[in-house]
């Protein structure tokens, strides 16, 4: 490790991310404590702020999207028309004094904008710039427009899990926009790790579709290799039985209970007080709990079905056995052991109060800092032009009566 | 394929970054090393002496044909990482594998609390205690502090807890966890993240402590947490259809030869593929009875006719493919990179990323158990080749 390592205060990101995927590549870099700079264009605010929410009733406020809380935390704010002119310059400048460079737009708009790789390089020879797309592979499957669960479904995704054969099921979450996101920034900041060790930038692409072939590699590894693949049968298991989610007590209450070795299936017989058909051979083993699952599960899910989820999960792990509640949000953020360990840190919001919000997970560094707030449009707009390009007062007001920057109130298209 | 191009040399990012992956049960510390592998990182791997990394005993196996050197998922992890064997429950292993670390720059670790084997304290920390220029992570289902450092958890249970389970099945069945190791996976992916991150800001080693809970709750955005404060209705399951509280809704139907996504979202889309359809005098109808008459149009088109649809007018319908679809399209060629397993060469996922000079051919085999023995105890560690044979007859490697 050399010794001009500063850490990432140094650190400056341009943020040219609208949406979930850029949002939180640049949120890691926000929590290590480098100045990201968040930037719209005054009639393009991102797409987060325009999905609006009514917030909780006796309460006439609007929410912007609840991601947006999350992801923006630790950003600057600045607004400016990088499609005019004067607008780019201030955006090439920026980039001039910036490290990284990280944008998501659709297919073709950074070329029809003018804002290539030679630009930004142009600007800053040892630039890193990372784009975000949703299909990397194949020209014309680049052109594709389509949010993260579409994208899901054509990698296979949806057809890798499910009850049945033959029926796919779809993720609730847009995952590849998340799975993208971290990609981004292990590329952006391993890139960095080069350019402090031989001196050079790069320029990075990293589509939703490779990041959900590594994170759902489980399709492709099982038809590479040839093998016949198991069908698709709820949360079956290979080699762990049981291994599900168990009814509980309550309406949609369910625990998670899994069972590798004999030493945890001895945990689950005494946990249940050791009933006669759990001591039969066709348990006895994991390969017996294998063949006999759908028994063995039936008769677990009575006990189950007389428990709480915390009941069950607790008098299961008091056994050695892996088990855990489904868990609501509610529950989670009342969780002893998510508040002992600072998952949820406070944040005091300028417009919707104090809330709380998932902090960075890596204890030891780089925690979520608590008076990091997600900006308002056009929050930082002035302090970046003074003190990142050291434009003047006079300069900026001038930039602002000509819409060049900062948020317009009437539209002039 | 190793040209350089516009006279920038290859190499990728994370070339002379030295990695020691010690690997438990979970297949999380193997995924977080195997992606600093496929970024340039020099990885060893240590493993049990005698049997090795369970991983190696899980299918599926190359041909249906069990052995430790044929698990695709093995390969998978392993591509590219060195091993060496070592029994780390002993005094003596210990001693040797603090050797191994005082070279590297990174440890990464995931024997959680109840397989620690009598050690009190996390390997990881403990080899980040006695050299903290170390960036060392431990990672553990639930976190190795709380009420709940000592519980027990695989990979339904990491699902439980991170939220993902409540908005994946049908809403009058058991939910559903994400496929095979896909959290661990995950997890690993943003374990490697954390330990370049921290490679990269510290001066000084940091010992990390990751709960598989809270990388894979981040990885949810977390927005139910979110949602819940300010009473927004959280995502429910809602198996083959997709209904998020953005307004936002998509459905997987069949068509005539597989399935396709139908999420006609973006402006224009729905009017215009109602058009295509030959449904125009749908628009404005409901939801429901919409995607009933759009179900049937599907039910007489191919994937392929229904992708040149999507080429031609952007519709929002994509074909759902299978993951052997994928695999053999050529439009992917490029995201899988032919690795040898055994005498078999599989086609598997590579780097997420792509730069100039960074390709990286995962042409180097998953090491056999123990390949690295020499090279690393003896002409990288200094141990002697006497001294390596009594090790390796008391057991310890």
């Amino acid at each position: 490790m050399s010794a001009d390592s500063k850490g990432f205060e140094s650190i400056r990101v341009v943020d040219l991310t609208h949406f979930l995927a850029g949002a939180l590549t640049t949120r890691y870099f926000a929590d290590l404590g480098a100045d990201v700079i968040k930037i719209e264009t005054p009639l393009r605010p991102d797409g987060l702020r325009q999905i609006r929410y009514r917030a909780p009733t006796g309460s006439a406020e609007e929410l912007e999207h609840p991601a947006s809380y999350e992801l923006w935390r630790g950003k600057r704010s600045a607004v400016i028309d990088f499609k005019s002119a004067e607008g780019r310059k201030l955006l090439i400048d920026l980039v001039a004094q910036s490290d990284v460079v990280v944008e998501n737009f659709g297919p073709g708009v950074m070329d029809r904008l003018n804002l290539d790789w030679d630009a930004f390089r142009g600007a800053r020879d040892d630039i890193i710039v990372v784009s975000i797309k949703s299909i990397t592979g194949g020209t014309q499957m680049q052109q594709i427009r389509s949010g993260a669960p579409g994208i899901q479904g054509l990698l296979g995704i949806d057809r890798m899990f499910g009850y049945e054969p033959d029926r796919p099921q779809v993720v609730g979450r847009p995952i590849g926009d998340i799975l993208a996101g971290t990609e981004a920034f292990l590329a952006a900041v391993s890139a960095l790790h080069q350019r402090r060790r031989i001196g050079r930038g790069a320029r990075i692409t990293v589509g939703l579709d490779g990041a959900l072939m590594r994170a759902f590699a489980y399709g492709y590894v099982n038809v590479a290799t040839g093998a016949i693949p198991a069908p698709a049968e709820g949360n079956r298991h290979p080699t762990m039985s049981p291994y599900n989610y168990f009814p509980c007590r309550g309406d949609d209450k369910w625990v998670s209970l899994a069972i590798s070795t004999d030493a945890e299936w001895q945990g689950l017989r005494e946990a249940m007080a050791d009933p006669e058909w759990a001591r039969s051979d066709r348990f006895g083993d994991a390969y017996q709990r294998v063949v006999n699952r759908t028994e063995l599960e039936d008769r677990i899910a009575i006990w189950t079905s007389l428990r709480t989820p915390i009941e069950a999960a607790e008098i299961l792990q008091a056994h050695g056995v892996a088990a855990a509640p489904l868990t609501l949000p509610s529950e989670r953020l009342a969780n002893e052991q998510a508040t002992q360990r600072g998952v949820y840190v406070s944040i005091e919001h300028p417009r919707i109060g104090t809330h709380w919000v998932v902090g960075n997970p890596w204890r030891g560094f780089a925690a979520a800092d608590p008076g990091a707030t997600a900006p308002l449009f056009d929050q930082h707009t002035d302090e970046v032009l003074r003190q990142v390009l050291g434009r003047s007062d006079e300069e900026i007001s001038v930039l602002r009566e000509t819409c060049v920057i900062g948020e317009q109130t009437s539209t002039s298209e | 394929m190793s040209a350089s191009v516009k006279g920038i040399p290859n190499e990728p990012p994370l070339t002379g970054l030295r990695v020691v992956e010690v690997c438990g049960d979970s297949m999380t510390a193997a995924a977080a090393g195997a992606t600093l592998s496929q970024l340039g990182a020099d990885v060893i791997k240590v493993e049990r002496p005698r049997v090795g990394d369970s991983c190696r005993y899980r299918a599926p196996f190359v041909d249906d044909e069990p052995g430790p050197d044929r698990s695709g998922w093995f390969s998978y992890l392993n591509a590219g990482k060195r091993s060496v064997t070592l029994d780390i429950f002993t005094p003596t292993g210990r001693h040797m594998l603090e050797r191994l670390a005082a070279d590297a720059d990174a440890v990464i670790e995931d024997i959680s609390a109840p397989d620690r084997d009598g050690f009190s304290e996390p390997l990881a920390r403990n080899l980040f205690k006695s050299n903290n220029r170390l960036v060392a992570i431990t990672i553990t289902p639930f976190g190795t502090t709380g009420p709940q450092a000592c519980w027990r958890g695989y990979g339904i249970n990491i699902n439980a807890v991170a939220g993902f389970a409540l908005a994946t099945g049908e809403p009058d069945r058991e939910p559903l966890a994400f496929p095979g190791p896909t959290a661990e996976l995950l997890t690993g992916t943003h374990a490697a993240a954390a330990v370049i991150a921290a490679v990269e800001e510290r001066g000084a080693g940091v010992w990390i402590d990751l709960a598989a809970v809270e990388a894979l709750e981040l990885a949810n955005t977390s927005t139910d947490v979110i949602r819940h404060q300010f009473a927004v209705p959280t995502v429910q399951r809602s198996g083959h259809r997709s209904q998020g509280s953005d307004g936002f809704s998509s459905v997987d139907l069949p068509c005539r030869d597989g399935f396709v996504h139908l999420s006609p979202v973006l402006p224009g889309q729905l009017e215009r593929l109602l058009v295509v359809a030959g449904l125009s005098d749908l628009v404005g109808a409901s939801a429901l009875d919409v995607e009933a008459e759009l179900a049937t149009w599907l039910s007489n088109i191919t994937e392929a006719e229904l992708l040149a649809l999507e080429f031609e007018h952007n519709l929002g319908v994509l074909p759902v493919y299978s993951p052997a679809e994928v695999l053999n399209s050529d439009v992917w060629a490029n995201a899988f990179v032919d690795t040898q397993v055994d005498e078999s060469v599989l086609r598997l996922p590579r780097a997420a990323a792509r730069a100039d000079g960074w390709a990286l051919e995962m042409t180097v085999r998953a090491p056999r158990l123990g390949e690295h023995n020499i090279s690393v105890w003896c002409d990288q560690v200094g141990v002697s080749r006497a001294e390596l044979i009594t090790l390796y007859e008391t057991g310890i490697l």
